[in-house]
């Protein structure tokens, strides 16, 4: 770009420009007005110098297109154009014609993204009319091959989605119907296992009944090749006479068939085909209406309930434990009201896609309400418009929520998912938003699109992405499910240099002189609000002549935050659709709107842990005790090393290091007693194989421990032959049996001898 | 992600009237095996086992085929199978394949599984299904009264070797481990109970089929059998690994032979299998991530009853249209 001259000003007498006077700027500053017309108007199509490398935004290599892969793999599901072409060219350019096969996918890259702007379309359709056009167009057989190669080599097809209006409703839609699918999956299984299981309870009845064992049947099951060599009849009476049968109680029955008949009706998944009831439709879970998907949800409430209590007595029954006289009555004070989360996790969950302009107020207070009760409500918001709420004279439309504070509002509940975010940061977005798909209960997604007539010919991207960057429309998370603390739930990512205020970007370009000009721009609000047509009365085209007086950097101007008037102007760098550089000045309304915006967004820096103000503080405290302690010590140090060479010590030092207990006698872990008195019998426990020897000679005696090893539970349970008769008989020789507890037990001199090698 | 699998109160409101299962509670019957045999060992290792992870009774099921070490089914107070000689693992395999929510546990002996049965040893190895396999090496037929099995060593006499066995005994160690997809694979003694009980332990939580050679004394026909290691701690080595099993200090001071091994590395492993002498005790290997057949056969679709009447009167239909002659 280059600085320009020219400005749309109206020429004084002599042809030259007019001096702006202080009042003027005063009244334009302060209102916005216009009182004569030496300030220029701000032509449609200016935006901020920040845009100027991205105008033709096609050549460039970024997140998008996606593409939504098929197949069932949320989390492999979404990749971009790029990162396709990337991972193909790591498995095919790996020869000596690498370099070639990469310029050539990026040709064919640039041309799937440049049709991909068309709408929604398949890759694999995209990518043959690529291919096609450009071997049309350049008709070389090495780009025939390069193009021939790589897409032999791409497994993956998908959806190609533009980033355009319809984007976020499709990406969000698209992983919630992976998620939705899996849960679904999953109960769908459940209810088929389960009426299996309680089938075969029935039926076992039945072919253990009369009729099930009946001569006909029996012949029948038997085939006609071993039904003739055996006489069914005699089976039959051999079967059912004077043999007891198995009869189901007539309340399991009953109830085995009632939970079949609840998990054959039930509307939340298909059945299987046989025994489904006809005609049963499922319910639908996606709304375009907060109200009605909330109603939907409430009207479903019995049914869950009468579900999720099916599915656990079901699960009971099929276990065979289910027990009357326990669970009949727990069962009969069941209640809606014993829905939580962790049984509602296994139903399918709602999705509402919604526009914020179509929110009523009512609908968004509502929807704060069903997000705060924990409803399983996946809410994305799509907003189309960020200066609805915002501007004052736009705020008076709308009394609801707005939708730039609804992701905020949301988060003071504590209980839900929260995700902001921005078209753009879609791709980057996309681990959280099956996260927020996939946890149990609340989930908000609000999600800028970028769309808007005001807006030029801004890109969908450009514009999303500029509304996060400038703090406008900053991206954060929150997920309940991370953790307890707001450290782990609370994530400011996606945005670029969290840490400022503004991400600052350098800008060059070429002065009036022809001189190459770096400079460190921040990219501000202000910046982001300058290209909305609707705000242009509250900009202007600065004059290159210093006539307009003093003139300052918007971002240094807000910083210095002057209360009133100050006879300065703040200026933003703008471009025009020629790539000329303008001065453009900016009216107090809009460095209101910035501040604003900027002070929202440190308050969620405090919330992901950047200048937090409890830290600061608590800092400052800390730094304070220590050097206060420094000063002390310092003053201290000759008296506090006389106190410790001290003669006699403190009683601190006394018995420390010393951990024994006097007394206590310690047994290893293989019984053995530390201080063993020679003359009590003992066995190494640990070491016993249950070999059932001793127990079998003295189970008085010898018994065994929790882990069915023997100990000797009395020595005096009887006589010193016993312990050395089960000392020998001890396959593993672990028996010790002491010395005679009897000096009149017959035989002692014998016995000892024996016991000796037992010692 | 969450488990959609299974909700909470189901498993909160079974949880809380499981009672918890004491040793005794696992005991069925007296055992009838002699006093002092190995086997006794074992029951006891497992009865602590089940109560110890709080396995059902009726979640569990033992199997065997037939000799001393297969009546160990009758003492277990569970599911149990005591089927045909050397058939053990052909019918812990249906179990598996039918009721995969059982735990599976085989008892089976040196003549059932290394005779007769052993056909059914190589091929549940290669088929991997999630079991825990136990064959009481006692080297000899116990319940037929002392003949030769594939294990005896040579030159023990018998009733059907009265001038002593001629040929060495088979390593069924090296034999396994020579077979594709082997996955664990241990080696223990009845009468080091605590890497008994470490061991099967190790095993139940093996993804897979774990194959455990159990050395096991058989008093009453080859009593002096196991001497020399029983009354020699020398004569084995421990072996231990950050990844497998820990020796606890009062068993090394017992065994003065301990050995470091990765049981991942199965060349090594074979090396050790093969050494009988000192005898290595301890998970020789272990692979988890060898494929379970019974996994990849799990069919999505559940097959109660009524569903397999169903498909098979469908294809029934086809038949009596198609194979018949009557086309319409
Ligand atoms: C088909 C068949 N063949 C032979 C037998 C006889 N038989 C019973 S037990 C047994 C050997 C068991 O040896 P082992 O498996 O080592 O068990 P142990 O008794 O040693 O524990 C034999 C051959 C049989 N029961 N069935
Ligand atoms: S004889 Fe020895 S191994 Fe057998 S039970 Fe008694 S102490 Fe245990
Ligand atoms: S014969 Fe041997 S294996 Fe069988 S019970 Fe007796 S000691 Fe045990
Ligand atoms: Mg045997």
């Amino acid at each position: 770009m280059s600085e320009t001259l020219q400005t749309d000003r109206a020429a004084g007498p002599e042809g030259r420009p007019e001096r702006t006077s202080s009042q003027d700027r005063a009244s334009f500053y302060l209102a916005g007005h216009r009182m004569h017309t030496h300030l220029g108007d701000v032509a449609f199509g200016l935006r901020s110098a920040h845009f100027a490398p991205f105008r033709r935004l096609d050549e460039l290599r970024y997140d998008y297109p996606l593409v939504l892969a098929d197949g069932d793999d949320v989390h492999g599901t979404m990749t971009s154009l790029s990162g396709l072409v990337d991972d193909l060219l790591a498995r095919v350019a790996t020869g000596d014609d690498a370099d070639r096969l990469r310029h050539h996918a990026m040709l064919l890259e640039h041309e799937v993204r440049v049709r991909a702007n068309g709408g929604r379309a398949r890759l694999s359709a995209l990518w043959d009319q690529a291919v096609d056009a450009l071997v049309a167009e350049h008709g070389s057989d090495d780009l025939a091959d390069s193009l021939a190669r790589l897409t032999v080599a791409r497994d993956v097809d998908g959806a190609v989605v533009a980033c355009t209006r319809e984007t976020p409703r499709h990406v969000v839609g698209h992983l919630w119907r992976l998620v939705q699918r899996e849960r679904m999956g999953h109960l769908t299984a459940r209810v088929a296992r389960l009426r299996g299981a309680l089938q075969d309870i029935l039926d076992a009845e039945q072919a253990d009944s009369p009729a099930g064992l009946a001569a006909a049947r029996l012949a029948g099951s038997l085939g006609p090749v071993v039904g003739a060599e055996v006489d069914a009849a005699a089976l039959s009476r051999l079967l059912t006479e004077n043999r007891p049968r198995f009869v189901l109680p007539d309340s399991r029955r009953e109830r085995v068939q009632g939970l079949l008949d609840v998990l054959t009706s039930q509307r939340f998944v298909p059945c299987d085909l046989e025994g489904g009831l006809e005609g049963t439709e499922l319910y639908g879970f996606e709304y375009t209406d907060v109200g009605e998907a909330i109603a939907a949800y409430h009207e479903r409430y019995e049914p869950t309930a009468e579900l999720a209590k099916a599915l656990v007595v079901a699960e009971m029954e099929a276990d065979g434990r289910y027990r009357d006289e326990i669970h009949d009555s727990l069962f009969a004070s069941w209640s809606v009201a014993d829905l939580d989360a962790e049984t509602l996790a296994i139903f399918p969950e709602y999705l509402v896609r919604v526009d914020a302009e179509q929110m009523s107020a009512e609908e968004s207070v509502a929807l704060l309400e069903a997000l705060a009760a924990g409803i399983p409500l996946k809410v994305m918001v799509q907003v189309n418009d960020l200066l609805r709420g915002y501007y004052p004279s736009e705020r008076q439309a709308h009394s609801g929520v707005s939708a730039r504070m609804l992701a905020s509002a949301a988060l003071t509940s504590g209980e839900s998912f929260v995700l902001q975010c921005a078209s753009a940061a879609l791709f980057h977005a996309r681990d959280r938003i099956i996260a927020g798909a996939s946890a149990p209960g609340a989930a908000l997604f609000v999600v800028y699109s970028g769309e808007g007539e005001w807006l030029d010919d801004l890109p969908h991207y450009l514009a999303s992405a500029a509304a996060i960057e400038s703090r406008v429309f900053p991206s954060f998370s929150y997920d309940p499910s991370a953790g307890d603390t707001w450290a782990e739930r609370f994530a400011l990512a996606c945005n670029v240099q969290p840490e400022r205020d503004w991400p600052v970007h350098r800008l060059t370009w070429s002065g009036a002189d022809l001189q190459r000009v770096t400079q460190d721009v921040p990219f501000t609000a202000a910046d982001f609000w300058a290209c909305d047509a609707r705000l242009a009365p509250h900009l202007a085209v600065a004059a290159e002549d210093g006539s307009d007086g003093t003139v300052v950097p918007f971002a240094e101007h807000v910083a210095a935050n002057p209360g009133a008037w100050a006879d300065e102007l703040p200026y933003l760098l703008m471009i025009s659709r020629d790539d000329r550089l303008h001065r453009v000045l900016v009216d107090r309304p809009l460095v209101h709107m910035t501040q604003r915006s900027v002070e929202a967004w440190r308050r969620l820096q405090e919330l992901g842990g950047i200048h937090n103000s409890y830290v600061t503080r608590e800092l400052a405290w800390q730094r304070e005790a220590f050097e206060a302690e420094r000063a002390r010590w310092a003053a201290s140090v000759p008296s506090a090393t006389t106190a410790t060479t001290a003669p006699g010590g403190s009683a601190a030092t006394g018995g420390a290091g010393d951990a024994s207990v006097p007394g206590a006698t310690e047994v290893d872990d293989l019984g053995e007693p530390d201080a063993r008195d020679p003359y009590l019998p003992w066995i190494e426990t640990a070491r016993c194989a249950t070999c059932n020897e001793c127990t079998a000679i003295n189970d008085r005696m010898f018994t065994y421990n929790d882990n069915r090893q023997a100990y000797i539970a009395d020595p005096d349970a009887g006589t010193y032959a016993e312990l050395v008769l089960a000392a020998e008989s001890c396959q593993v020789a672990i028996i010790h049996p002491g010395r005679p507890r009897n000096p009149n037990e017959p035989g002692l001199p014998d016995l000892e001898k024996r016991a000796e090698p037992f010692a | 992600m969450i488990d959609f699998s299974r909700d909470g109160v189901a498993e909160c409101l079974l949880r809380l009237y499981d009672e918890r299962v004491e040793i005794e509670g696992f005991q069925k019957g007296v055992p009838r095996w002699c006093a002092g045999c190995g086997d006794n060992a074992v029951l006891a290792a497992l009865q602590r086992l089940l109560r110890d992870e709080g396995l059902r009774p009726e979640k569990t099921v033992f199997v065997s085929g037939i000799g001393c070490s297969s009546r160990l089914p009758h003492y277990m107070n569970t599911y149990g199978f005591h089927g045909i000689h050397g058939r053990a693992l052909p019918v812990a395999e249906g179990i598996r394949l039918a009721r995969p929510d059982l735990n599976v546990f085989v008892n089976t002996g040196d003549g059932d599984s290394f005779s007769i049965g052993a056909a059914h040893w190589l091929h549940a190895i290669r088929y991997n299904m999630r079991m825990v396999v136990m064959v009481h090496d006692n080297q000899i037929y116990g319940l037929t009264k002392k003949q030769a099995s594939p294990t005896s060593p040579r030159g023990t006499k018998s009733n059907t070797t009265p001038r002593g066995s001629y040929l060495e005994g088979l390593n069924p160690l090296t034999v396994t481990l020579g077979v594709q997809n082997v996955s664990f694979v241990a080696q223990v003694a009845d009468w080091i109970p605590e890497v008994l009980y470490d061991v099967i332990q190790a095993a139940f939580h093996h993804d897979g089929l774990s194959f455990i050679r159990i050395v096991q004394r058989c008093p009453e026909w080859m009593p002096d059998n196991f001497d020399r290691w029983l009354h020699d701690p020398a004569k084995v080595t421990l072996l231990h690994h950050p990844t497998s099993l820990s020796i606890s200090p009062a068993l090394a001071r017992l065994y003065p032979n301990h050995l470091e091994h990765d049981p991942s590395n199965i060349h090594r492993a074979r090396e050790l299998a093969s050494v009988q002498d000192p005898v290595p005790i301890g998970i020789l290997y272990h692979d988890p991530t060898v494929p379970r057949y019974d996994e990849i056969l799990r069919a999505d679709a559940t097959h109660s009853g009524t569903a397999v009447r169903r498909l098979l009167d469908a294809e029934f239909d086809k038949f009596a249209v198609q194979g018949g002659g009557t086309r319409v």
